[in-house]
């Protein structure tokens, strides 16, 4: 367990290097400079030079990506001008745009996902797993064919026209709620939950398809297995067979797939926070790479790929703890 | 913000795994299912609508790129004049806010560029995919430990930064749809690379490849003649599904502002347009909104049948 | 509510370091009305919560030295008071710079190249401590800091030694051009005349800044203010509370009127939001208005079908023009025949209605828009009429040597793609070619306002600093404010001696009327050279909550003034 774990974590170290200085090296080959965006209008020629040395861009790229790195690693003592402070490892250095240190602008708004996530998360379980159960019960029926249907068209619909569609209906035509405007759950709970409903929605649906054909294939595939034929055999109900056995071999699968998409969508959904106003990474990371800001392009792409890297360790982790026959 | 299939909505996930299969009994199975009938049918009509779109929008009687600010109401931020987004017999599903284009042109010109670019990057997908999954499964133990590495980083790749950057790195004058193509397949081969590679690597232990072996074949004739043939039906099945998520990424990307070039329409863009407008002019966004849905489910909807339609257990649905 | 707002060359900068976009709106002739039916009296308008909805999420908070504001902004100018300030009044008025911590607005000498200011007495900061002019030296000085980047230019360029001069943290802290003699007195020496100084000082650079409490690159969270409000709570991205400053008095300053107890801010709202909850006007939001986000066009629409709601709706224009900007160093706009014919062939009916109709976008064929009243002269040198004029621009192709038309690349923001779409299809009648060059906004600034690699064509826009003529066209067509490196915005790359002589000349004119009568006459003289194509000046119309009383724009900025709005 122990050796798998340290395994995995350098496996993701490596992946990470490689992630984080291939996303600089791309980035500082874009056609921009920040400093000119940094200094302002009028910036003379000096000036210019200067802001380019205050946020270190005046040296070669290996240069800047080790002290990006070491930075990151062992911390670094920034000056502010008349003092210095000190910013302590994992340190993502200073935004090239807003001056904020990065590790706080990313967990600013990492609740922001975390809530979208964790919300989407126990919606589409439940509308998949429960849209799988209900299309199983009667495998080749009309209704079986209608739920995979429907299950299929929302799972290939795109977020953004899903989103766009949900906000028409609920927000200008029915008027049942308000364009969303993201409340803290620590905040206002009733107002987290309402304001989130509509993207939570929308990720839920389109995410739901793949869970709901798992627990039906998982389902068809338990219904061979001899211990539930004894159970038929023995005359329960289908249904307690379906929902209380036979689902338990489509588990490891599904909380596999789970984790795995949760880690991807942790670290930012572009489209639905764009689409809802939602102050989460996803925007963060778009508007970052617009203006070409390094520190919190590379600090984005190191905790979505560390999410990533978490998830898959979580989805194994799971998979072994679900499934006896898998062990690590 | 990587464009996972859970962000975009890509039905990109692999499905159940045939082994091996005959495309020409597949095909007429797919023909033999309704839901295959009515996909197939929508898709060709698609394609027909984004080879016809100059022949479409001349018998309109629009043009995809004219101005008509005579149909607009200045004084009302620039919204169409007229009932449903200003709908007449001259344009057929009104006309753009603030511009006054014609939307109908504008749609079936915007097919080219969806339908094209999806196209494209899957089949760029397609090309490299197979490469790098029989190079790693036929080439020997480094080539494999080697591609395989790659193809991981491939697949941990934050895909939207690096479109947005490469986008952006790219000179404009660098034809934009094509470039578009590039960086979808560039980004997206990985998963065919990864099944591929699997599938070879169970194919390669089969005796007729054995034997192909021991009468002296070359690798390439081995992976030619022996290997491909028994790809066809899951690579066939994953480009499928993979086609309509491509559709959705380079409307995503449109979406963001990052697509082709204006005046060109494609529909990600028309959509990205139009999301300020669906409480003035909802016409203006249901189109666009409805027309990708539709090619998208069609798509999807194609690739389904195909998959049921290729597996040998098929008969079981 | 997708797209990305509105940001504009002159914004941009602002906007993505100062998180403000206050300082777009740069006065305005539009007009001014009180929304609500009660009268407001300014003797009674004390009390109550003053609410904001804004867009922006202040991620760079309010450093006076980073931010860049016109006549101190709207937030800032709660929390800072500087040397002279706009006039918070209604009207034409409203462009007037008068004293704020001051006693006037500054005596010029030496042909207005030394100017003298002397604080009111009794002056405070929040803390309790004394405001003395070494607080104000020290404001200016740390805005020359490259850690403290992003201000307006102008303290550079105008101080003696400002060229060379690195801020007060480096080993040569002190800048001798400001003077310092007492307490109370503060000295600007210029390196030329420069008669619009006492505008300048109306900029948050003339803030006060203890030296004791200065954070350097923190010190943005948590400002010592000297104005009439002080930060309870800031939480950058999400909300700003300020409370009264119990040691700011009233009697020393004329122009802020106060009239809130508290101003609780929201930040990073999206403005589809900003604009429902302010139509809706329910709860706290009847108290609300915004200080950044407009009306966009589809939103407009929508208000104009409501009564109701349009008598909530304060609209006014901003001097500021968004023009095509030619290299003249690069063909084939080194020949003035060409650039007349693209002139010509400009379709500004089009180009309007591409920004979002006549509420968004005014027409406009001077470089100083009309908005900026006083240093306005009309002029049409060459007339393209509502839509263009294809047939001259042809003609005048064909003089010029190119018979077959001409294909020219148009570099412009990728972030507002509206009028060059309009410009090609307006273009394409007249046998010009653009090929459309989208850029993101960092590349286009550093690849627009470099002069090594300026574009031939480029779509820009320019707004004023200040309600004169003189940072309107100087920093565009003066020929020594040509900037090697980056932040060039003398875009047409022109020089000609005499012009620069002629902005020498009225710089050192102190009477403000005549000086914009002599602005406006070089905008004309300039504007026969077809340097660039004036499009259109930007126009814009707000929503206030129902309960909101005197929510005029003010006319330097074209916003309300939010030191003057009541919700009593």
């Amino acid at each position: 367990m122990i050796r798998f774990l340290l395994r995995r974590l350098a496996g993701a170290a490596a992946v990470l290097l490689v992630l984080a200085a291939v996303t600089y090296l791309l980035f500082y080959l874009l056609p921009g400079d920040p400093a000119v965006l940094a200094c302002g209008k009028g910036c003379t020629a000096p000036q210019l030079d200067a802001v380019r040395h205050a946020l270190g861009t005046d040296r070669s790229v290996p240069e800047q990506f080790w002290s990006f790195l070491s930075t990151l690693v062992l911390g670094h003592r920034f000056s502010t001008g008349p003092t210095t402070v000190w910013c302590s490892a994992p340190c993502l250095g200073y935004s090239y745009q807003s001056n904020e240190p990065v590790t706080q602008m990313l967990l600013d708004r990492l609740p922001v996902d975390v809530s979208l996530t964790l919300g989407a998360a126990a919606l589409w379980l439940l509308l998949g797993i429960g849209a799988g159960l209900f299309s199983v019960l009667r495998p080749g029926t009309l209704r079986d064919r209608i739920t995979n249907a429907v299950v299929l068209a929302l799972g290939s619909t795109p977020v953004f026209v899903l989103a766009l569609l949900l906000l028409m209906v609920a927000c200008v035509w029915l008027k049942v709620l308000p364009f969303p405007s993201y409340v803290p759950l620590t905040e206002d709970p009733a107002q987290w939950a309402q304001n989130l409903l509509l993207p939570w929605l929308a990720i839920a649906l389109v995410s739901a398809a793949g869970y709901t054909r798992l627990t039906r294939a998982g389902v068809l595939e338990a219904l061979s297995l001899d211990h539930i034929r004894t159970l038929r055999a023995y005359g329960f109900p289908e249904r307690r067979i379906v929902t209380r056995h036979a689902i338990r071999v489509a588990l490891p699968t599904l909380a596999t797939v789970a984790a795995l998409d949760i880690g991807a969508l942790l670290s930012g959904a572009v489209f639905t926070e764009t689409m809802f106003g939602l102050p989460g990474l996803g925007k963060l990371a778009v508007e970052a790479a617009g203006t070409i800001d390094l520190p919190v392009v590379c600090g984005i792409t190191l905790l979505a790929g560390a999410l990533v890297v978490l998830a898959n360790t979580a989805a194994d982790l799971l998979h072994a703890a679900l499934d006896p026959r898998v062990r690590i | 913000m990587t464009l996972t299939s859970t962000e975009l909505g890509a039905a990109a996930s692999p499905g159940r795994r045939p082994a091996g299969g005959a495309a020409t009994t597949g095909w007429a199975r797919l023909r033999a299912r309704p839901a295959g009938r009515v996909a197939l049918l929508t898709v060709g009509l698609l394609v027909l609508v984004a080879l016809a779109a100059p022949l479409l929008s001349a018998v309109e009687g629009q043009d995809p790129n004219t101005f008509h600010d005579d149909l607009l109401d200045s004084a009302t931020g620039g919204s169409p004049l007229g009932r449903f987004g200003g709908i007449s017999a001259d344009h057929w599903l009104g006309v753009e806010p603030t511009t006054g284009r014609d939307l109908f042109a504008r749609l079936v010109y915007g097919a080219r560029v969806s339908l094209g670019v999806a196209a494209g990057a899957t089949a760029g997908q397609l090309l490299i995919g197979l490469l790098v999954g029989l190079a790693a499964g036929l080439g020997g133990r480094w080539a494999d430990a080697v591609l395989s590495r790659v193809t991981d980083l491939a697949l941990a790749l934050p895909g939207l930064f690096f479109s947005i950057a490469l986008l952006a790195v790219v000179p404009q004058s660098f034809p934009r749809p094509l470039l578009l193509g590039l960086i979808l397949a560039g980004l997206g081969w990985a998963p065919t690379a990864r099944i591929v590679r699997a599938e070879a690597l169970v194919l390669r232990e089969r005796e007729y490849v054995a034997a192909a072996q021991l009468t002296g074949a070359s690798t390439w004739r081995i992976a030619r003649r022996e290997i491909l043939p028994g790809l066809v039906a899951p690579v066939a099945t994953y480009t499928a599904l993979a086609l309509p998520g491509n559709m959705v990424a380079e409307a995503g990307l449109s979406f963001l502002g990052l697509g082709v070039k204006p005046p060109t329409p494609s529909w990600g863009q028309m959509l990205s347009g139009a999301t300020t407008w669906f409480q003035v002019d909802p016409a203006y966004v249901l189109i666009p909104a409805l027309t990708l849905l539709v090619c998208v489910l069609a798509f999807t909807g194609l690739g389904e049948a195909l998959r049921v339609a290729l597996d040998p257990k098929g008969a079981r649905r | 509510m997708l797209r990305p707002a509105r940001i504009h060359l002159f914004t941009a900068a602002v906007a993505v370091l100062t998180g403000s976009l206050a300082a777009c709106g740069s006065g305005t002739t539009g007009s001014s009305a009180s929304g609500s039916a009660d009268a407001f009296s300014a003797a009674t308008c004390q009390g109550g919560t003053l609410h904001v909805l804004n867009a922006s999420k202040a991620t760079s908070g309010y450093d006076p030295a980073v931010l860049y504001t016109s006549g101190g902004g709207a937030i800032p100018r709660l929390l800072f008071r500087t040397l002279t300030t706009r006039q918070s009044v209604a009207g034409a008025e409203g462009t007037k710079v008068v004293p704020d911590l001051a006693t006037d607005t500054g005596r010029p000498s030496q042909n207005a190249t030394v100017w003298t200011y002397h604080l009111k007495p009794g002056l405070r900061y929040a803390d309790g401590s004394a405001i003395t002019s070494a607080d104000i030296k020290y404001g200016i000085e740390r805005s020359f800091s490259s850690q403290l980047a992003g201000g307006p230019p102008y303290l550079r360029d105008w101080l003696i030694g400002g060229a060379d001069y690195q801020g007060p943290y480096g080993s040569n802290p002190d800048l001798a051009s400001i003077a310092t003699p007492d307490a109370a007195t503060v000295v600007f020496h210029l390196r030329k005349s420069e008669g619009d100084f006492p505008y300048l000082a109306a900029e948050t650079q003339f803030a006060p800044v203890p030296k004791a409490k200065d954070t350097g690159k923190e010190y943005n969270a948590a400002p010592v203010s000297s104005g009439p409000y002080t930060i309870a709570s800031f939480t950058k991205g999400k909300e700003l509370d300020l409370v009264r400053n119990p040691d700011w008095s009233r009697s020393t300053d004329q122009q802020r009127l106060a009239c809130p107890d508290r101003i609780d801010i929201s930040l990073g709202l999206s403005a589809a939001v900003i604009n429902q909850r302010l139509s809706a006007s329910i709860g706290d939001d009847a108290d609300a208005i915004t200080t950044d986000t407009a009306l966009d066009a589809p939103t407009l629409a929508k208000v104009s079908a409501s009564p109701a709601l349009k008598k909530r709706v304060v609209s006014g224009q901003f001097p500021d023009t968004h023009y095509l900007a030619f290299n003249v160093k690069k063909a084939p706009f080194d020949n003035q025949q060409v650039r007349e014919a693209l002139a010509y062939a400009v379709d500004r009916t089009a180009v309007v209605n591409a920004e979002g109709g006549s509420q968004l976008a005014v027409p406009s064929t001077t470089f100083t828009p009309a908005s900026l009243a006083a240093a306005h002269q009309d002029y049409d040198w060459f007339p393209a009429g509502p839509t263009g004029n294809p047939d001259q621009a042809k003609r005048l192709l064909a003089q010029a040597g190119h018979p077959n038309g001409i294909t020219v690349p148009l570099a412009y923001d990728n972030s507002d793609p509206a009028a060059a779409t309009a410009l090609q299809q307006a273009f394409a009648k007249a046998g010009i070619t653009l090929e459309l060059t989208p850029l993101d906004s960092s590349a286009f600034s550093s690849t627009v306002n470099n002069p090594t690699t300026e574009p031939a064509l480029s779509l820009n826009s320019w707004g004023a600093d200040w309600p004169s003529g003189g940072p309107f066209l100087t920093p565009i067509f003066d020929g020594r404010e040509i900037v090697s490196g980056g932040g060039n915005f003398n875009l047409a790359q022109y020089n000609d001696p005499q012009i620069n002589a002629e902005i020498d000349r009225i710089n050192q004119i102190t009477d403000y009327a005549t000086a914009q009568r002599q602005w406006a006459a070089l905008d004309a003289r300039i504007g026969k050279l077809a340097l660039n194509v004036p499009l259109y000046a930007e126009a814009s119309s707000v929503l206030h909550g129902s309960h909101v009383k005197n929510t005029y724009l003010d006319q330097w900025r074209g916003w309300y003034d939010i030191a003057s709005v009541s919700v009593k």
